[in-house]
């Protein structure tokens, strides 16, 4: 039985993301949190300790309890719903963590970015770029406005793919929104407010960045990023029909 | 054998100005080159739709696609790092199969033993993982694959789906006689750039050292029939496009 409607798949083309609430179960998140603590350098009872600790990553993704969030939820079987059956790669979303910072200054991220683009830091090699089909954001912990929200634009990725349809993928210098956008039209973006066990999908060429968190909660994420099975066959056509690659929503 | 144009002749053109160059010199085939050359198909205004359709619609075809050298080294920072220079190469690989060109071109890195066990190594792992395509690897001068003995350690290492990218202009540029080295790789020959020169210095066709009638009898003899890309860098003797015209005409009349 299907997990997404019709609804729900016109607005991921419309809009290139979707929320889904309470995709995992209690038991689900309570594990995922479990396990970050385990790797976390701060007093879980202690939130004062929390501010500007670390890391980022305080478990790896293919740790069982993260593994399980995208794996034994409905959320690899909804990607594969609007992608195709048996068509994307495995894998799992890795955790991402933002503390809460020491100032509480704080305004919306003014731009954003696409990832899979080369930094001298970020790992990705020069002069190549990544591909992924869709990408996922899981929160193991409620996550208010402000408190270093997944910030998403609606509808950049309909920008993007026009953009490249005219453009090598690699004319964008580190993915950043400033060569897609012409200058003074890029839009507002979104925060994604929720709760532990929310999810967004976020098409792979949508506009994103995180925020600052300057509120109590560690903002507690796991990202995923999800790539077609045949990749390298399409990382490089930019088809006239934009969901051509996509066997539930095209 | 067929003759293909190279835009190393022309490298500050853009892609349309190219093949018009390479239609008006004669041409039906070309090869474009991911480095070097602003008709490079990653140029920021293009996509590589838009590259396929340019060329097709042109009425050329895409003979082989030169990517980056498989040093084994990162390029922001020297540092070693085969993984990496892979990605690169295997990201340059799949840009030439969404080309249409299943046959791509590189060359290795400094004349070092580590780049020597680099080469081997990456291009037995890049043939690994896409078993769609065969790499020439080329020679030239100052590289890891310079000269004959380089190859003669190399390429007993490699599957047949490498092949040797003969570049005559490298040879003479290093003083390498070109047909022992010809001849005694003869069988694995997988490309030809042909380029004539007095010494390093290029020179109209048929007038420097390069021995064309010995080496089209060798590669008739030896079963080639594959690409003759005709080089042309730093043509000071000439207009380019009549030069290029030239050094067609002079080749497809060895040939005939």
């Amino acid at each position: 039985m299907p997990h997404l409607t019709s609804a729900d798949k016109c607005s991921f083309k419309e809009n290139g993301c979707l929320i889904v609430r309470g995709a995992l179960t209690p038991a689900q998140i309570q594990a995922a949190q479990d396990a970050l603590w385990t790797g976390i350098d701060a007093d879980r009872d202690d939130p004062a300790t929390w501010v500007e600790a670390g890391p980022r990553t305080p478990v790896p993704a293919h740790h069982p309890a993260i593994r399980a969030a995208v794996h034994e939820s409905p959320l690899f079987a909804m990607m594969e719903e609007m992608v195709g059956e048996g068509q994307l790669n495995s894998g799992s979303a890795g955790p991402a963590l933002v503390y809460p910072a020491k100032d509480k200054t704080w305004s919306l991220p003014e731009r954003g970015h696409l990832d899979g683009y080369y930094t001298p830091t970020n790992g990705v090699p020069e002069g190549t770029v990544g591909y992924m089909t869709i990408n996922v954001t899981i929160y193991v912990e409620d996550i208010d406005s402000q408190g270093g929200c997944f910030t998403y634009w609606p509808g950049s990725h309909n920008v993007a793919y026009e953009y490249f349809k005219t453009h090598s993928l690699l004319s964008v210098q580190g993915g950043v929104s400033s060569d897609v956008f012409p200058e003074g039209t890029f839009p507002k973006g979104s925060e994604f407010v929720g709760q532990a066990g929310d999810a967004i999908f976020w098409h792979g060429q949508l506009f994103h960045t995180g925020s600052k968190n300057v509120n109590r909660n560690i903002r507690m994420a796991l990202i995923g990023r999800f790539s077609r099975k045949d990749t390298n066959d399409i990382r490089f056509e930019t088809c006239d029909d934009q969901w051509a690659h996509w066997e539930g929503i095209s | 054998m067929h003759l293909v144009f190279s835009p190393t002749l022309c490298p500050d053109l853009l892609l349309p100005e190219v093949l018009d160059f390479a239609k008006a010199a004669g041409f039906s085939r070309l090869e474009l080159f991911r480095a070097y050359t602003e008709s490079t198909p990653v140029h920021r205004d293009w996509s590589v739709p838009m590259v396929r359709t340019s060329i097709a619609d042109a009425g050329l075809a895409l003979s082989g696609f030169n990517i980056r050298n498989l040093t084994g080294r990162k390029a922001d920072s020297d540092e070693r790092n085969l993984a990496y220079n892979l990605r690169q190469l295997e990201w340059d690989i799949h840009l030439g199969r969404a080309l249409g060109v299943k046959t791509l071109n590189t060359k290795g890195g400094t004349r070092t033993d580590e780049a020597l066990a680099d080469l081997i190594e990456g291009v037995n792992t890049l043939l690994d993982n896409i078993p769609d395509i065969a790499l020439n690897l080329g020679n030239h001068k100052g590289n890891r694959l310079q000269g004959l003995a380089d190859y003669q350690a190399v390429m007993p290492e490699l599957p047949e789906r490498a092949r040797v990218l003969l570049d005559t202009g490298h040879l003479l540029s290093v003083g390498e006689p070109i047909m022992p080295f010809a001849e005694a790789l003869a069988g694995r020959i997988g490309l030809i750039h042909l380029r004539d020169q007095q010494g390093e210095k290029p020179v109209p066709f048929g007038e420097g050292e390069l021995p064309f009638a010995e080496l089209f009898k060798l590669l008739v003899d030896s079963g080639y029939d594959g690409p003759l890309v005709v080089e042309l860098e730093e043509v000071d003797w000439d207009e380019p496009l009549s030069a290029a015209t030239a050094a067609r005409e002079c080749v497809e009349g060895l040939l005939a």
